[in-house]
């Protein structure tokens, strides 16, 4: 946790402060919004609807946060299980083969991966993953927690992690290969 | 020759999106989460102690007002100490109902009014 944090921290718990709260959440608010629409397909609404249910239910329990993480771990650990309970109370998605293609984006220019639209077209091939396995995958590769870090944001075993993260890459290797292929016929048929 | 490990498509997507990642604007975010959080009323301490003296004196008030006879609220400590006319249960039933009142009022004081 950073000193600023545990500051802001302090401040609320002793003196109610919420303009010091209201700090924290501008401070985290783009990094968890982000993550969220990553992991929601790129569901704006519904990505900052999780992410406002999370930072109340972080200030409802703040005094529970003993500091032994950093705060945006633990705060990631909170929107993990809105999201799991979210995602939990879904109907199962379709298989993935048949909407394989339905997801791969006919939008891909020049430079494909510092186009804004990749971010979106990377939410929705993970948004075609298990959940388990896009947040595993988001949480390790994106924000670069480690699989220890990952495993107790998600509250499960390191080793259902690692089976997470090995499962998650295969399927997303397979709709991304997808994706390079027809971005390359694509190129070919315009050349 | 290829001096590179063989590297993971997802490893590398995620790494250049992290990099691209971009920032989102609050647009009323924070406010919203703001608007939404328990509203908690924070008291001098002055005010918390004169409302706990102040349901104390009504828990003793209320107590002494069930006795049998009119007295005043601190006749049954009195009372007892000298002549034993009035039941140890009484001067049980006062002090039980003084300090929930007043554990009442400190409750009250600390949390949404």
């Amino acid at each position: 946790m950073t000193s600023d944090d545990r500051i802001l921290i302090a401040r609320i718990l002793k003196q109610n402060d919420q303009r010091a709260y209201s700090e924290l959440v501008n401070r985290y608010q783009s990094r968890l919004r982000y993550s969220l629409r990553q992991l929601t397909g790129w569901d704006e609404a519904l990505a900052d609807d999780l992410a406002q249910d999370t930072f109340i239910k972080a200030f409802k329990n703040l005094a529970s946060f003993k500091g032994e993480s950093q705060f945006y771990t633990w705060l990631y650990r909170i929107a993990y299980r809105e999201f799991a309970s979210y995602k939990r109370a879904l109907k199962p998605v379709a298989p993935l083969p048949e909407i394989l293609t339905e997801i791969l984006p006919d939008t891909h220019h020049a430079n494909p991966m510092t186009d804004v639209n990749t971010h979106r077209d990377l939410a929705h091939a993970l948004a075609q993953l298990p959940y388990e396995q896009a947040a595993s995958l988001h949480l390790h590769l994106h924000c670069e927690f480690t699989q220890q870090e990952v495993a107790d944001i998600m509250g499960a075993p390191l080793g259902s992690v690692k089976s997470h993260l090995l499962r998650g890459k295969n399927t997303l290797r397979v709709l991304l290969s997808s994706w390079q292929t027809n971005a390359s016929d694509k190129g070919a048929k315009q050349a | 020759m290829n001096n590179h490990p063989q590297r993971d498509v997802s490893d590398d997507i995620f790494r250049r999106l992290r990099k691209s990642e971009p920032y989102l604007e609050d647009n009323g975010f924070t406010a919203a989460v703001m608007a939404h959080l328990p509203k908690q009323a924070e008291l001098p301490l002055w005010q918390k102690s004169g409302l706990i003296i102040l349901f104390g004196l009504i828990g003793v008030a209320l107590a002494a007002s069930m006795l049998p006879v009119q007295i005043t609220p601190l006749a049954p400590l009195a009372a007892m100490l000298t002549d034993h006319i009035v039941k140890l249960e009484v001067f049980g039933f006062t002090a039980a109902a003084t300090f929930t009142l007043a554990g009442a009022a400190l409750w009250f004081t600390q949390h949404e009014m």
